[in-house]
């Protein structure tokens, strides 16, 4: 009995002693840097590709920077939490944030504000893409987008499409399309991607908009008619991307790191370097396993990636009413 | 047949030296996180995802679903010795296998929890091995209507879970479903009754509740009773630590249904683990012939429950394994693992990778014998802790109530709602108000409100979507049988009586 609860407190003490230890302290910073465990918060729940590519990424990262890097889920509204921890964290560089455009940009928009904006980052770099998909059932009517597009030119507002959630990334990004091909559908949210692909297997749905394929490759009962990638996929290469169905929007999210505002320059090239170093080293093992987990291997600087955010910024914001999602 | 040639030729991937060692770790691992509080399978199995990266697949994912159910086994533990569920489907478990050991029968309800989770895991196994193809068609003809006509039938149980007054338990759901209307507002974003707090943008969790009101609630409690001389530690002798043959007698039918019930909640997505352990809980006390014992100690509100929620995380592989649809977040991570070693499940995860597939049936199997072998001698253990004098025992209940919270969401918000909950459980005591059916209202709130709304949108707002859907239509006729029964059943064997009379 006893040692089961001495060995539960100090799984416990040591959980809690990592918080508490990369926390408020301010160690000195400069060519020590690290001194110490880089914590890196995940803003979703462990398992999705977000949180698996970080984790697989900083443990290359790690060999070039000399700490480990530690990866804390800290999920809720949407990954809100996740974020307004890292906004309110010291800049030191020892609390960073696992950023997408989910918790820089549409969760501000779709729930109104979190307690932090763009500005209270510094975005660090951005290491891969990720997609956004269009399927629909693989024995139904529509084989091609154009097919699906005419369906809903003539039933306006009748079709339906499912996805992962109400101001989600794939809900900002279908209805971005939606109104470039000039058609109107009808959402119907769910909790996850999978969640919606068994809504539309289940006929529930005429579509559905998930952020990863999974196992839905051809055979399982799902045809995607496009995907956002800006070219085919390396693990999917039947999926035609939005350019060839003829709507050339680049529409994918990044997945990258960003630093509490103020963090000092030379912590941030110290990260991009290790970064650059792994990638360098590791580049095929590295886009191997993003090509699993659906990430498309991508090199965004700093302000590349701001220039990013501050796009999506500026249309999410500006598509929001028309989605009901009006300022809170 | 082929299934069983396929599970003697995959049996031995599961059975090498190597995977039996995972699997035991796995549900060693389990066993702990699920009987400390607040310590979750979540967080165990993020803590060992990256050692995973270095394994085989079938390895990797023997591992990780080992601790995931040995937290299901071990979870009911502290229901039963301290009134603090170890996890959310062992809520239930508090009310009587609590009541069981201030008895003086915690090894019997130990011991039979250990059981059932053993005969509810191995048969749903089966289940999943036998009928996952054509059942996984079933998950996915259930839409948001019949979800919602099932939650409907789902919330009918609720005036079956509490003890004593109906009405008082009326007021508990209804106080339920209207917290599980905390957080953002699915359909349109908007934040609902969360005060600017982001901790309350998901909801108040239901886990979080019921750490409050069942385990803080009755330390209160003990110690306002004891001030005024009224209570001491259990000084009920502990023996016999398996269950007598009365009690075995008893079991037999809540494990038997248990394992059904278990088993069909656990394939549809959404926490089915969690309903099935209150609608087996529910069902037992509605069949009982003495109802009147359940929340005082009966041995079926243990063995029902406790073999419900084990049935259903078998039952929960199936939405994963054939649509890759995760019913939890262990699921998801479990899903997260797979995808690391280049294993996407899905439609045809059992066509292009059965070797993995039955690999983990097989290590069900034998992670569940290896959970009974495991348990049944810490029942001997677990039961010298109610030895400990409350002086030291509440302190560290509340230390590690505390502690595992906060390690969770980091948040002081969730800290402050226990408190408050923990209040609230000790006045509902006072009061006589059984906080179950609050608790099943917690979680079955947003749910329901999902399934109506999501069916609403897709009918453009009309009702006649649940009377069009044929399952939805009889889940719905059931309900209204059911919920009018008390109208309709006296007039049944009013008539019976006077045909027999006639006779």
């Amino acid at each position: 009995m006893k040692w089961v609860f001495k060995c539960a407190l100090s799984v416990r003490a040591l959980l809690v002693g990592c918080v508490a230890l990369l926390g408020p302290a301010a160690p000195a910073l400069g060519q020590s840097y690290p001194t110490k465990p880089i914590q890196i918060v995940v803003p979703f729940p462990p398992g999705g590709n977000a949180d698996m590519s970080v984790r697989f990424l900083s443990s290359k990262w790690s060999e070039f920077i000399g700490q480990p890097f530690v990866i804390i889920n800290k999920p809720g509204a949407g990954s809100a939490v996740g974020a307004k921890f890292v906004a309110d964290a010291q800049p030191d560089g020892y609390t960073l944030l696992a950023a997408t455009d989910s918790a820089m940009v549409t969760v501000r928009i779709a729930q109104g504000d979190p307690g932090y904006s763009l500005e209270s980052f510094d975005p660090l770099f951005a290491y891969g893409k990720g997609i956004i998909l269009f399927g629909v059932q693989e024995n139904g009517p529509y084989k091609t987008f154009a097919d699906f597009v005419a369906a809903a030119k003539s039933q306006p507002g009748k079709l339906t499409y499912a996805s992962y959630g109400v101001g989600t990334v794939a809900h900002f990004v279908a209805e971005l399309l939606w109104r470039n091909v000039g058609v109107s559908l009808k959402y119907v949210p769910f909790r996850s991607s999978p969640e919606a692909n068994a809504a539309l297997l289940g006929g529930q749905v005429h579509m559905s908009v998930p952020a990863v394929i999974g196992g839905m490759k051809p055979g399982s009962g799902i045809r995607f008619l496009a995907s956002t990638a800006p070219t085919r996929l390396a693990g999917a290469p039947y999926i035609p991307t939005l350019a060839e169905v003829g709507q050339p929007l680049e529409l994918t999210f990044l997945l990258g790191l960003a630093a509490p505002k103020g963090i000092p320059d030379d912590v941030k090239t110290k990260l991009l370097d290790a970064h650059r170093k792994a990638m360098a080293k590791y580049r095929s093992e590295i886009e191997e396993q993003f090509t699993r987990l659906e990430v498309i291997p991508a090199e965004v600087d700093a302000a590349g990636m701001r220039k990013h955010l501050d796009d999506r910024q500026a249309w999410y914001s500006e598509l929001a009413p028309s989605m009901g999602l009006a300022k809170k | 047949m082929d299934t069983f040639s396929a599970v003697a030729q995959y049996a031995l991937v599961a059975l090498t030296a190597e995977n039996l060692m995972f699997c035991l770790t796995g549900v060693f691992i389990g066993t702990l996180v699920g009987v400390l509080p607040g310590l979750g399978p979540v967080g165990a199995i993020s803590l060992l995802l990256p050692v995973t990266f270095q394994l085989q697949p079938a390895s990797a994912i023997i591992l990780l679903a080992g601790i995931y159910y040995g937290a299901q086994y071990g979870g009911s533990t502290t229901s039963i010795l301290i009134r603090i569920p170890g996890e959310a489907s062992s809520v239930i478990t508090c009310l009587d296998g609590y009541k069981m050991a201030l008895k003086g029968r915690a090894g019997a309800a130990l011991g039979i929890s250990a059981i059932g989770s053993f005969i509810g895991g191995t048969f749903a196994v089966v289940g999943l091995m036998l009928l996952a193809p054509p059942l996984s068609k079933l998950a996915i003809a259930f839409g948001p209507p019949e979800y919602f006509a099932l939650l409907v039938l789902g919330l009918l149980l609720l005036a079956f879970l509490g003890t004593g007054s109906r009405s008082k338990a009326g007021i508990m759901a209804v106080v339920g479903l209207m917290i599980g209307t905390v957080g953002v507002d699915m359909t349109t974003g908007e934040r609902r009754f969360t005060a600017g707090s982001l901790s309350l943008m998901d909801g108040i969790s239901m886990a979080l509740l019921a750490i409050g009101i069942f385990g803080l609630g009755e330390i209160i409690s003990t110690i306002a009773d004891r001030s005024r001389g009224m209570r001491d530690v259990i000084k009920t002798k502990i023996s016999n630590l398996l269950p007598n043959s009365e009690e075995w007698r008893r079991s037999i039918g809540p494990i038997g249904r248990g394992t059904i019930l278990g088993f069909a909640l656990g394939i549809l997505p959404g926490g089915g683990a969690v309903i099935s352990s209150f609608a087996s809980y529910a069902i037992e006390k509605r069949r009982s012939k003495h109802p009147e014992q359940f929340g005082e100690g009966a041995i079926e509100g243990v063995a029902g429950p406790e073999t419900a929620n084990n049935a259903a995380t078998a039952g929960a592989f199936i939405p994963l394994l054939s649509l890759g649809l995760p019913a939890n977040a262990v699921m998801a991570i479990l899903l997260g693992a797979l995808q690391i070693h280049g294993v996407q499940p899905g439609p045809l995860f059992l066509n292009q990778h059965p070797d993995l597939f039955w690999a983990i049936i097989v290590s069900m199997y034998v992670g569940n014998v290896m959970l009974l072998v495991l348990n049944l001698p810490l029942v001997g253990i677990w039961v010298q802790l109610l030895r400990v004098p409350y002086d030291l025992l509440f302190p560290l209940i509340i230390t590690f109530a505390v502690i595992g919270t906060f390690s969770l969401s980091g948040s002081t918000a969730d800290l402050v709602i226990m408190g408050i909950a923990g209040l609230a459980g000790y006045w509902f005591q006072k009061l006589s108000y059984d906080p179950a059916p609050l608790i099943f209202g917690v979680v079955l709130s947003p749910l329901l409100e999902n399934a109506f709304r999501q069916s609403l949108i897709l009918s453009d707002g009309s009702i006649g979507i649940f009377l069009e859907r044929p399952i939805a239509l009889t889940f719905l006729i059931v309900a209204i049988l059911s919920f009018t029964s008390v109208i309709w059943w006296p007039l049944v064997e009013r008539l019976r009586a006077t045909r027999s009379a006639a006779r």
